[in-house]
């Protein structure tokens, strides 16, 4: 069980396991993750590629039907409570740039948003989060890991 | 001077200080010294101005560029780090926090040698209106 990276930085969970981004579904959902420490803003993330891991988005074409654009993959963050009631969803927070990534390289890295919680109602009740990936799985492939770490 | 916000929170550096953001699709900050950025500490935090900030690109998104501390060509440049959703922002409300990625700065060249960086706001002008502030800040 990995439990640690590299540079000595402690997983305090794993948020996604050998997930392979071709065989899987778009969004990647994580199970619930407990998240005590939330409020402490020390709570990350990280998307590290397993294997060679080539990721893609949503390819959008524009009212002229002759130019197309690829949306970056991105990822939202659910909020619940402790009952894992659903609280708010933070849609497109992240994105991961579109890419060809060699194995154990750093797709993406961000900390878990909690002071703009103090908006929304329930907020403060927050428990468990969810993480959801969002990418095109036909034009995706490899298998990539995500950790929360404590910093 | 604003340097503490309403939770404790200390102000490292600001980084918009209740700038318009009408008249243009973008907004770059000056070389932000950031000492501290490979402890991982250092956060950014957007919020509504003095005037109500609307924003009309969904979304409107987040670079990062970084460089050495000559503050020549860029060392790198995360572009649209974070999407920031199209709505009306009052006074203090928050538009997005992030921390500032430096993990990944260990796989760029030079990554190693990062003293200032720039925070870049880009959204479409048309619509885009009123006044946002921008902080570093270390957690």
């Amino acid at each position: 069980m990995d439990n640690i990276l590299r540079d000595g930085t402690q997983i305090d969970q794993t948020v996604f396991k050998d997930l392979d981004l071709n065989l899987t579904a778009s969004p990647a959902v994580s199970d619930f993750i407990i998240v005590p420490a939330l409020y402490t803003g020390n709570l990350h993330i990280e998307l590290m590629s397993k294997t060679q891991c080539t990721i893609h988005g949503e390819v959008l074409t524009l009212e002229d039907e002759e130019t197309t654009v690829e949306i970056e993959p991105y990822v939202d963050i659910e909020y619940f409570d402790r009952e894992k009631n659903f609280l708010f969803r933070l849609k497109k927070y992240i994105n991961i740039p579109i890419g060809i990534y060699s194995a154990g390289t750093i797709m993406s890295e961000f900390s878990l948003p909690f002071k703009f919680l103090k908006n929304i109602e329930n907020g403060n009740k927050v428990s468990h989060i969810k993480i959801k990936l969002n990418y095109v799985n036909d034009t995706s492939s490899g298998k990539l890991n995500a950790y929360l770490i404590w910093r | 001077m604003p340097n503490i916000f309403n939770d404790g929170t200390q102000v490292d550096q600001i980084i918009f200080d209740d700038i318009s953001i009408a008249g243009a699709s973008s907004k770059t900050s000056d070389f932000m010294v950031v000492p501290a950025l490979y402890t991982g500490r250092l956060e950014v935090v957007f919020m509504g101005g003095s005037t109500d900030c609307v924003l009309a690109t969904n979304p409107a998104t987040v670079d990062i560029i970084y460089y050495d501390k000559s503050k020549g060509s860029a060392i790198h440049t995360w572009s649209s780090y974070v999407n920031i959703p199209a709505s009306t922002y009052s006074k203090g409300k928050i538009l997005t926090e992030f921390h500032i990625p430096y993990r990944k700065l260990k796989e760029v060249t030079n990554g190693d040698k990062v003293s200032y960086i720039k925070i870049k706001i880009n959204y479409t002008q048309s619509g885009s209106s009123g006044n946002l502030n921008a902080y570093l800040v270390w957690k």
